[in-house]
C-alpha cells in the first residue's frame, strides 16, 4: 500500500511522463468474503487496474470479476506459483526466484537434513514440497513436517520435535503471528538449554522481511536466513533514493520491505506502460507493459510476456538485531519467472526416501 | 462383477459438497439442480481439518465434491481405518482453486476421477460428473477384477497339488490332468481354483478312510 502510494505519488510529480495517476484504496482488512465486493465496487467506478491483494485465496477471489469486466490485477506479492490470469500482472517474486536460491544456500553451508514447520494452509505445504524435493534431488532428506493452525502461536511441540529431530537447520513456512511466535519461543527455548540457536539450529525462511523482524522484537530478530528479491539495506543510489523516499514518506512505518518494493515496482511500471502507449486501456497496457525495463530499487525488473510474471534478482540475506538484513548471496543478474517451476522440477515426483509423517498439531 | 455401462444422466443424484463457504463455488449447486441432482453443502473452515462423510454413502447414487484449498485427510484409509479399501465410498470431484502439485496429489489420493476448476463455470459441471462418475465406475470394476485376480493366484497351490494327485492317480501327464481338472470344474460350474480344493478335500477324505480301515485291519489281525 505505502509502496503503490509512493509511486503515485512521484509519477505525479515527475514532469518527463504525462501520466497522472490517482490511488483509489479500499481495505478489505484481510476478510475473505470482501475482497470480490472491493474489487466489484472500483470496477463499477470504471477502475481497471487494481494494485492489491496478499494472500492467494484474496487473489483467487479477486481474479473471476478482473477477467470478466476487462480489469488488470497487479500483484505485488511472493507466492507459491502455479497460475498465469492473463488478467494479472505479477510483480513478487515466483517460486524459482526464492525457493532455488535457498536450498541451494542452505544445501552447501547448513547441511542436508531439514525440520519443516509451516502453517497449516497452501503457503506452508507449497514451500515444504518444494523444499523437500529439491532436497531429494540433492541427497538430502527432511526429519520431519509440522503444521500450525494459521493464527497458532503455541509452539512447544514443534520446538520440542525439533530438539528430537536434530536436524542441521530449521525451515520456517509459517505465517503471519504463528511465525513471530516461533522465532521467539526458539531462541528462549535455546538459551534455556545453553544452545546457540544461529549457530546450531539456523531458521531459513523464504521471503522474512523488514517489518516482520521488528515484530519479532530486539532479542530473537538476529541470525535469521531469509531468500528475498529484495533487502532495504541492498547497495547502490537507486535503493538508498527509494529508502529515503519512503522513511520520508511514511515516518510512522511500516519499515520498507519485499511487498512494499514490490508494489512501488507495479505501480511504477503501470505508469510506464501508459506512458508508452498513451492510453490506460488495459489491452494496450498488457502489450506495452512486457516491453518495459524498469530501473527498480533491486535491479533492473522486466514483465516475462509468456507469463506476466516479473524477471527479479534473487537474493539471500541474514537478519540483523538492527531489523535489517546482510544480503550474503546475489544472483549476477535477475532471472526468468518460472511460475510453474517447468525448469527447475523433475518431471516425476522424486521417490519418498521414508515414510513421511504429517503432523497437525 | 459389475459391468461397465455409461451413466449420461445424474438425475436423482445426490452431491455432497465439502468446500469453504465462497464465491468461487456458488454456480455448482444451482447448475447441478439444472442437471437432476440434489445438493447438501459440508461447509468447513479453512483452518479446522475437514471432516469427510463416509457413512450412509451410497456409491451409487452418491457423488462427493472436495475441495482441494481445505486441510484434507491423507486418504480414505486414514478415515475409514487400515484394511478398508483405499477407493472412496462415491465419486469424487475435485475442486481445484490453487494449482499447486500438492494440492492435487492431496485430491488424487483421495480417490477424485475429475477435477473441476474454481471459479466453478456452470458449462464444466456436467463434464466432470460424466468423467467422475464413470472413471469411478470403471476403477471399482477394475479393483474388484484384481482382487478376484489376486485370490486366484494365491491358491495357484492347489491348482499345482490337484494336477500333481490325479497325475499319480490316474497316471497322465500334466497337460491331460489339467485339461481333466477344467472340464470338471466347468461341469460342477465351479471355478478350477474351487474345484481342485474339492478334489483335495474328498482324496484327504478317502485316504483318512483308507487308514482308519487298514488300521481297524491290522487290530483285527
Amino acid at each position: 500500500m505505502n509502496g503503490a502510494n509512493l509511486a503515485c505519488e512521484q509519477i505525479n510529480h515527475r514532469d518527463d511522463i504525462a501520466v497522472h495517476l490517482e490511488p483509489h484504496a479500499i481495505n478489505p482488512e484481510g476478510n475473505l468474503a470482501a475482497y470480490a465486493s472491493a474489487v466489484q465496487t472500483m470496477l463499477d467506478q470504471g477502475i481497471k487496474h487494481i494494485v492489491g491483494c496478499y494472500t492467494s485465496s484474496s487473489r483467487k477471489e479477486v481474479i473471476p470479476l478482473i477477467e470478466k469486466w476487462d480489469g488488470l490485477l497487479w500483484y505485488p506479492t511472493h507466492y507459491e506459483g502455479f497460475e498465469s490470469s492473463t488478467g494479472v500482472i505479477y510483480t513478487g517474486a515466483s517460486p524459482n526466484h526464492h525457493m532455488s536460491p535457498l536450498i541451494d544456500y542452505l544445501f552447501t553451508n547448513f547441511g542436508r537434513r531439514a525440520f519443516c514447520v509451516g502453517s497449516n494452509y497452501i503457503w506452508g505445504w507449497e514451500s515444504n514440497r518444494v523444499l523437500r524435493e529439491g532436497l531429494q534431488k540433492r541427497g538430502g532428506a527432511i526429519l520431519a513436517e509440522r503444521y500450525v493452525p494459521v493464527g497458532d502461536t503455541d509452539m512447544d511441540n514443534v520446538i520440542d520435535a525439533i530438539f528430537r529431530a536434530e536436524p542441521d537447520f530449521v525451515f520456517n513456512a509459517l505465517i503471519g503471528e504463528s511465525s513471530y511466535a516461533f522465532f521467539k519461543k526458539f531462541r528462549l527455548a535455546c538459551a534455556e538449554r545453553g544452545i546457540n540457536q544461529v549457530a546450531r539450529f539456523p531458521v531459513a525462511s523464504c521471503n522474512l522481511s523488514e517489518p516482520e523482524l521488528v515484530e519479532i522484537g530486539p532479542d530473537a530478530a538476529d541470525g535469521h536466513i531469509s531468500s528475498s528479491v529484495y533487502f532495504s539495506s541492498l547497495p547502490g543510489k537507486r535503493n538508498k533514493q527509494f529508502v529515503a523516499a519512503y522513511n520520508d514518506a511514511f515516518p510512522d512505518g511500516p519499515v520498507v520491505s519485499a511487498e512494499a518494493e514490490a508494489a512501488y515496482i507495479a505501480v511504477s511500471l503501470l505508469a510506464n506502460a501508459i506512458a508508452a502507449v498513451g492510453s490506460a486501456e488495459v489491452n494496450s497496457v498488457k502489450r506495452s507493459v512486457v516491453l518495459q525495463s524498469f530501473d527498480a530499487p533491486q535491479g533492473p525488473v522486466m514483465i516475462d510476456p509468456e507469463t506476466l510474471h516479473a524477471y527479479l534478482t534473487p537474493r539471500i540475506g541474514r537478519s540483523r538485531s538492527d531489523y535489517m538484513f546482510e544480503v550474503l548471496v546475489e544472483a549476477r543478474k535477475s532471472v526468468r519467472p518460472d511460475p510453474y517451476m517447468v525448469h527447475s522440477s523433475a518431471a516425476l515426483e522424486p521417490l519418498q526416501r521414508q515414510p513421511l509423517v504429517r503432523i497437525v498439531s | 462383477m459389475k459391468t461397465h455401462r455409461l451413466v449420461q444422466n445424474f438425475s436423482g443424484y445426490r452431491a455432497l459438497i465439502c468446500a469453504l463457504p465462497e464465491r468461487s463455488t456458488e454456480a455448482l449447486a444451482p447448475t447441478l439442480k439444472k442437471l437432476g441432482l440434489q445438493s447438501e453443502l459440508i461447509g468447513h473452515s479453512p483452518a479446522a481439518p475437514v471432516v469427510l462423510p463416509f457413512e450412509n454413502i451410497n456409491a451409487d447414487r452418491d457423488i462427493l465434491f472436495i475441495d482441494g484449498d481445505m486441510t484434507l485427510p491423507m486418504d480414505w484409509r486414514c478415515l475409514r481405518g487400515a484394511g478398508r479399501s483405499a477407493l472412496p465410498p462415491a465419486p469424487v470431484v475435485g475442486l481445484v482453486g490453487i494449482e499447486a502439485p500438492s494440492r492435487l496429489k492431496a485430491l488424487l489420493l483421495l480417490g477424485a476421477t475429475a477435477f473441476l476448476a474454481k471459479p466453478v463455470y456452470g458449462g464444466a459441471v456436467y463434464s466432470a460428473l460424466f468423467l467422475g462418475v464413470n472413471e469411478y465406475n470403471r476403477k471399482e470394476i477394475l479393483v474388484d477384477a484384481v482382487d478376484v485376480l489376486y485370490e486366484k493366484r494365491r491358491r495357484r497351490a492347489v491348482v499345482i497339488k490337484a494336477v500333481v494327485s490325479l497325475m499319480n492317480i490316474r497316471n497322465i501327464d500334466e497337460d491331460v490332468a489339467y485339461d481333466l481338472l477344467r472340464k470338471e470344474s466347468m461341469r460342477a460350474r465351479l471355478s478350477i481354483e474351487d474345484y481342485c480344493e474339492y478334489m483335495l478335500g474328498l482324496r484327504q477324505e478317502q485316504d483318512k478312510n483308507e487308514n482308519a480301515h487298514g488300521e481297524r485291519q491290522a487290530l483285527k489281525g
